[in-house]
């Protein structure tokens, strides 16, 4: 390890040029969006690529001798996020690369942080990352030759349910949820992916005339999918799942009374869930009185809590906190690991190019006149957001802590991978709309 | 054709129009709900972390404590109370008074966390705000000195105040009425926190309790000093004239409650009442105001209520009960009332104080190592508990029972004192705990006290004399 002082100085110096810095990019982000000119479309990729370069080399310093595998992974970061950026200019030609430039900041901010935790998690995750960004390609390049129509929905649904099915038999249980396959190169976990392709059968299954009937239909798989969350102790997912469903079921519901009732239904099956699963209740317990249980079942929750009250304004700097107290702290605390070290405003940095990123994704949704795709968009991005908001909302102890990923931050190959491609599909609808604009002038 | 055209078109438009609102309205529920966490962490950092953060299973206290010279503690006189100093070997916390000052400064352990203000001020004590000595100190590989803490309590009351105690179980609360700085504040038993890594197993044994904080946490039944909550009620529905017939006892359905010594009163009024704490008169008094009335003036007086302080101070209690043999213990403090030592120093400042009730606090200022304040912290009203002709009324009715009733034994030369005792029964064969509330001087009061004996007996003959002497040590100091 470097020499510690001269490191500590320059860390605690840092805070402040990275405070700096990432306001700037999220500045340019904002710009770009709303007065798409030419001088913040090209700051805000510059100011990326200084971030990216400025943390790796930080933590590069700090092992003793330079650490090259921490250059390699920025270096080859600032790369693939360059080429990326002209593939995906050619590929599709869209008129900014805002959610590029994004996605590549909170990547960046992952990589460098799973660093800072474990060197290991970060070397797989960068792994990960260059497999995410060619799916990221594949599934565009797949999406222009294949058109999801009404009648494919059976076949969605049954991957679903097959997927599902597959999970349940052959299952591993990892971390107390049964939601992992072990394959002999990996272990995946299906409901990263199922995920997906039950935005699209939703999609397809709300694109017809809500009637009862179909109403019962729908309300029906959704139930097969929670029921079989729940048997896998995968409370997070079925979370996920139904706001997600419910978000969707809105869009379409003209009066209103399909998405209360599913509401109502939800609710209902929460207070049954927590009398009837002592992990549930354990969990809403430690969620309602930590301090009581700080020795015990809060011992998680309160250590985040200690994180984030630890960083204050500005963050303790990189290496100099003990974001490590925190078990899981690189896949479902990592928010509480990057609030500690680069303080509250490193977490709301995340929370506004989050939030740019809905705002986006929901306007490719508003922009595209196919209503399956329209719909889908939605739901592609309220999975992003209702994921990223459950998880932010958890650390901070704002509702019961639910083990779901921090998008594009969190370690985890099957949810970066799940991430890319939910990018990808919404870059490829995104691509759709402007096709059927340029169609409509003619 | 055209026709066709526009039946085609129309539900396709609706249904657009009305899908693009509904997301619209989507996009705008998932912004303010970004904003509102970013609003909370903001929150967080300025109301929650810093309690948060000085909880002692933060391991990050411990982990700092290494390279860190904690700040000293001082008085209100600037004397050093608490200091560590570097050796070879390490750093070591000197507490020059460890056993006058165990409770309200705590201790600091690396193995069992901290309490008091060593717990609730750590990360003051730890971090240095002259960020150029920060810095220097990180660069040459020096430790850090921490800030330094003032105190608003006085080393030599304290000390004397807890000489009161020796031998005793109890709690002495001394106050500044009007601002509510914390002069003293005694528990005994104690305990010597430079002691706490080698004692721990035996203090936490101790059946005396040693590490409880009595005068903050130590809830007792409030006995007769109660009365002055019910007199502020009697008061404010005007029945002060009312004459009640004592016979020395009342039976509330067979429930028998006695005068001290069964001695009848005769026919009397509320002051009168008051000056020889007769029960009688305020269980009968008690039962005519009934249950919402009392409930309602000890909520006012913060029972039931949190009181936010330096360090934790539990809730006083005042329970629900509506019925008649309730109401009558209840109306002279017995029953399921309970109060700490805290909270009956800050009834009789806020008695003192014209009915405004102010915030105990016990540190007055942060300096860092240079001596440069670096935050001062200043005097914050609870609230007006109660209009100031009550308090003017009750502080009349006080000095008289100093002058020539039940608390005269809390007389100090040259001053008119105003005090309240209190007897409060502790169940049977056990002897009674002491209590006496009061303030002084009575027309200018510049200190208010609490004094608590454990099984002490009578308050007047056991809490009034020690209310007495640390009354007259308190008004000498500045």
């Amino acid at each position: 390890m470097a020499g510690d002082t001269m490191f500590e100085v320059l860390s605690w110096s840092y805070r402040f040029i990275y405070a700096f810095l990432a306001s700037g990019f999220t500045i340019c982000c904002y710009m770009s969006y709303y007065k798409n000119n030419r001088i913040w479309r090209f700051l805000a990729p510059f100011l990326n690529i200084v971030l990216i370069v400025l943390n790796f080399a930080l933590i590069s310093y700090y092992f003793e001798p330079l650490d090259f595998i921490a250059l390699y992974i920025g270096g080859g970061l600032a790369v693939s996020y360059m080429v990326s950026r002209l593939l995906i200019g050619k590929l599709l030609k869209p008129d900014n690369h805002l959610m590029l430039d994004m996605v590549f900041n909170l990547l960046s901010i992952g990589l460098a942080m799973l660093y800072r935790l474990s060197t290991e998690y970060s070397i797989k995750q960068a792994y990960f990352s260059i497999v995410g960004i060619l799916a990221f390609f594949a599934v565009i390049v797949l999406m222009k030759r294949f058109e999801i129509q009404y009648k494919h929905h059976m076949l969605l649904g049954g991957s679903i349910l097959v997927l599902l099915l597959v999970t349940q038999i052959w299952g591993t249980e990892i971390n107390g949820s049964k939601n992992w396959i072990a394959l002999p190169f990996a272990n995946i976990q299906p409901s990263e992916f199922i995920k997906l392709i039950f935005v699209f059968f939703m999609a397809c299954l709300l694109n017809e005339e809500l009637s009862l009937k179909r109403f019962i239909k729908i309300a029906g798989s959704m139930l097969v999918i929670v029921i079989f969350f729940v048997l896998q102790r995968d409370m997070g997912s079925a979370f996920l799942f139904f706001i997600v469903f419910l978000v969707m079921l809105f869009t379409k519901d003209i009066k209103g009374y399909y998405t209360a009732a599913s509401a109502a239904a939800a609710i209902g099956g929460a207070f049954i869930s927590y009398f009837t699963f002592s992990y549930i209740k354990f969990r809403v317990l430690a969620w309602v009185n930590p301090w009581k249980y700080v020795a015990g079942k809060s011992y998680q929750i309160t250590q985040s809590l200690f994180a984030v009250a630890t960083g204050g304004l500005i963050g303790t700097g990189l290496f100099l906190g003990n974001p490590l107290f925190i078990p899981a702290v690189h896949t479902d605390f990592i928010f509480s690991a990057i609030c500690e070290e680069t303080g509250i405003l490193g977490g709301i940095f995340l929370l506004t190019i989050y939030a740019l990123l809905s705002v986006i994704g929901m306007e490719i949704s508003s922009n595209c006149s196919n209503p399956i795709y329209s719909t889908a968009a939605l739901g592609l991005t309220s999975l992003t957001v209702v994921q990223t908001l459950v998880i932010i909302c958890g650390v901070l102890n704002i509702i019961p802590i639910t083990g779901v990923t921090l998008p594009f931050i969190s370690y985890g190959g099957s949810s970066l991978l799940s991430q890319f491609l939910n990018l990808g599909l919404l870059y490829y609808i995104s691509s759709r709309s402007e096709i059927r604009d340029t169609r409509c002038e003619e | 054709m055209a026709y066709c055209r526009i039946i085609l078109v129309t539900p396709v438009i609706t249904e657009v129009i009305h899908l693009k609102d509904r997301v619209n309205i989507i996009k705008y529920v998932y912004l303010s709900l970004f904003a509102l966490i970013c609003l909370y962490l903001l929150y967080f950092n300025l109301f929650e972390a810093r309690v948060i953060s000085s909880n002692s299973y933060n391991r990050r206290l411990r982990e700092s404590s290494e390279n860190v010279v904690r700040g000293s503690i001082q008085d209100r006189q600037g004397e050093v109370l608490v200091k560590s100093t570097k050796y070879n070997s390490g750093v070591r916390r000197k507490y020059i008074y460890p056993r006058s000052f165990s409770h309200i400064i705590g201790y600091s352990s690396k193995n069992y966390g901290s309490s008091g203000l060593e717990a609730t001020y750590s990360k003051e004590l730890m971090n240095s705000s002259n960020t150029i000595e920060a810095l220097r100190s990180k660069i040459n590989n020096y430790s850090i000195n921490g800030d330094n803490i003032m105190l608003t309590l006085d080393r030599s009351l304290q000390a004397y105040a807890a000489e009161q105690l020796q031998g005793k179980r109890g709690a002495i609360v001394v106050l500044r009425p009007d601002t509510g700085e914390i002069l003293a504040m005694v528990s005994k038993p104690d305990y010597d926190p430079s002691g706490i890594q080698n004692n721990w197993e035996s203090l936490i044994k101790d059946k005396k309790g040693p590490l409880l904080n009595r005068a903050t946490e130590g809830l007792y039944p409030p006995g007769s000093i109660f009365k002055l909550v019910v007199s502020s009620s009697i008061l404010k529905n005007n029945l002060q004239d009312i004459e009640v017939e004592c016979t020395g006892e009342v039976n509330i359905g067979g429930y028998i409650i006695k005068d001290s010594e069964s001695k009848p009163h005769g026919k009397i009024t509320l002051d009168e009442a008051l000056k020889y704490s007769c029960n009688s008169y305020f269980i009968k008094q008690g039962l005519r105001l009934g249950n919402k009335n009392i409930l309602n003036e000890a909520t006012r007086f913060r029972f039931g209520k949190s009181i936010q302080t330096d360090i934790k101070v539990s809730s006083s209690v005042f329970p629900n009960k509506i019925d008649d043999k309730n109401v009558a213990q209840q109306s002279i403090g017995q029953g399921e009332v309970l109060m700490t030592p805290m909270h009956a120093a800050l009834m009789a400042a806020a008695i003192a104080n014209k009915g405004i009730m102010m915030q105990p606090y016990a540190v007055s200022s942060i300096t860092d190592n240079e001596n440069r304040i670096i935050k001062e912290y200043k005097p914050k009203q609870i609230g007006q508990v109660m209009d100031s002709k009550t308090a003017e009324a009750l502080r009349d009715m006080m000095v008289e029972v100093v002058n020539s009733g039940t608390g005269t034994r809390a007389k100090v030369s040259k001053v008119v004192v105003a005090g309240k005792t209190g007897t409060a029964e502790t169940g049977e064969n056990q002897k009674s705990h002491a209590w006496f509330v009061g303030f002084a001087p009575a027309d200018e009061p510049t200190v208010a006290i609490a004094v608590l004996v454990e099984n002490g007996g009578g308050g007047g003959s056991t809490a009034a004399p020690i209310a007495s002497r640390v009354l007259k040590k308190a008004l000498s100091i500045k």
